[in-house]
């Protein structure tokens, strides 16, 4: 009874778990590539210049 | 711009008051569930993450008709990013459901009419997202993807009604005869963490959005360059 209810405690833990890392890690992505976009963007409006 | 830079600052405060509001709901305030027991709170999580993938492609059927009529190419950048979030939200269902699935049913995934539709569901988008690579015309590729986003919408009314149209093993929220015992702490859960998956959707969106019409900008840049040297 006791290992089903921890069992079931880590299941719960790893569902919750992916939301909160797939999603952090989609919104890291995001930031990173808005810096290395802004960065191209910015050396090329330089050269532009 | 001053507008814009309020809005993205008040939707990442509420959200960020929302997820552990949602958390201490689902975990202290709302009671067990009498035959599931713990593994019935993967639901507070797993429903709006349903739900609001459905309501990110009904965004993307909504703005592939603008795009479609229009031609205006913000509608595209718009419902590709919808698309992305849809996706990865699509993704964490089919995730959550069957870390659910393991302990109920004792197995991890089932030809189930929800099941078998909404890995269908996942499939088509993901499918939406590839269509960019394999054409360089962006006009084409918009309105390609417009058409697709508009068809592949006809599979959400099909993932939300399989269970009544089709012999199913999937748990009904709403049916309190043969689905889930609901309380009105239950309820208030449920409702609390669907408004705070709509304000991540809202938020990733806008992210979303900006990241993909830098590249654009960046894009039409490079190729007004390339057009000067020439």
């Amino acid at each position: 009874m006791k290992s089903d209810l921890l069992k079931n405690f880590w299941y719960l833990v790893s569902a919750y778990s992916a939301v909160f890392v797939a999603i952090g890690a989609f919104v890291f992505t995001l930031f990173q590539k808005q810096d290395q976009l802004e960065r191209e963007l910015d050396a090329l409006k330089k050269s532009k210049s | 711009m001053k507008k814009d830079a309020l809005l993205d600052r008040i939707l990442l405060l509420a959200t960020v008051i929302a997820v552990p509001i949602s958390l201490y709901l689902v975990f202290l305030y709302a009671p067990l569930e009498k035959t599931m027991g713990l593994m019935q709170k993967i639901f507070y999580y797993h429903v709006p993450l349903a739900w609001i993938c459905f309501l990110a492609f009904f965004v993307v059927f909504v703005l592939s008709i603008r795009h479609l009529v229009t031609k205006d190419i913000k509608y595209d950048i718009i419902a590709h990013c919808s698309v992305q979030i849809g996706v990865l939200f699509c993704g964490l269902v089919l995730i959550t459901g069957p870390i659910w699935a393991r302990p109920i049913w004792g197995v991890w995934w089932s030809w189930d009419p929800r099941l078998t539709t909404t890995l269908i569901l996942f499939m088509m988008y993901v499918g939406y997202l590839l269509i960019d690579s394999f054409t360089s015309e962006e006009v084409k590729a918009a309105r390609i993807k417009a058409v697709f986003g508009i068809v592949a919408f006809m599979d959400v009314p099909i993932v939300w009604y399989s269970i009544k149209w089709w012999r199913t093993i999937h748990p009904m929220v709403r049916d309190g005869k043969s689905g889930m015992n609901i309380s009105p702490k239950m309820h208030v859960t449920l409702l609390f963490c669907i408004l705070t998956f709509t304000l991540i959707y809202a938020l990733l969106l806008r992210l979303a959005v900006r990241v993909r019409t830098t590249e654009k900008e960046l894009e039409y840049l490079k190729d007004s360059l390339g057009e000067e040297m020439i």
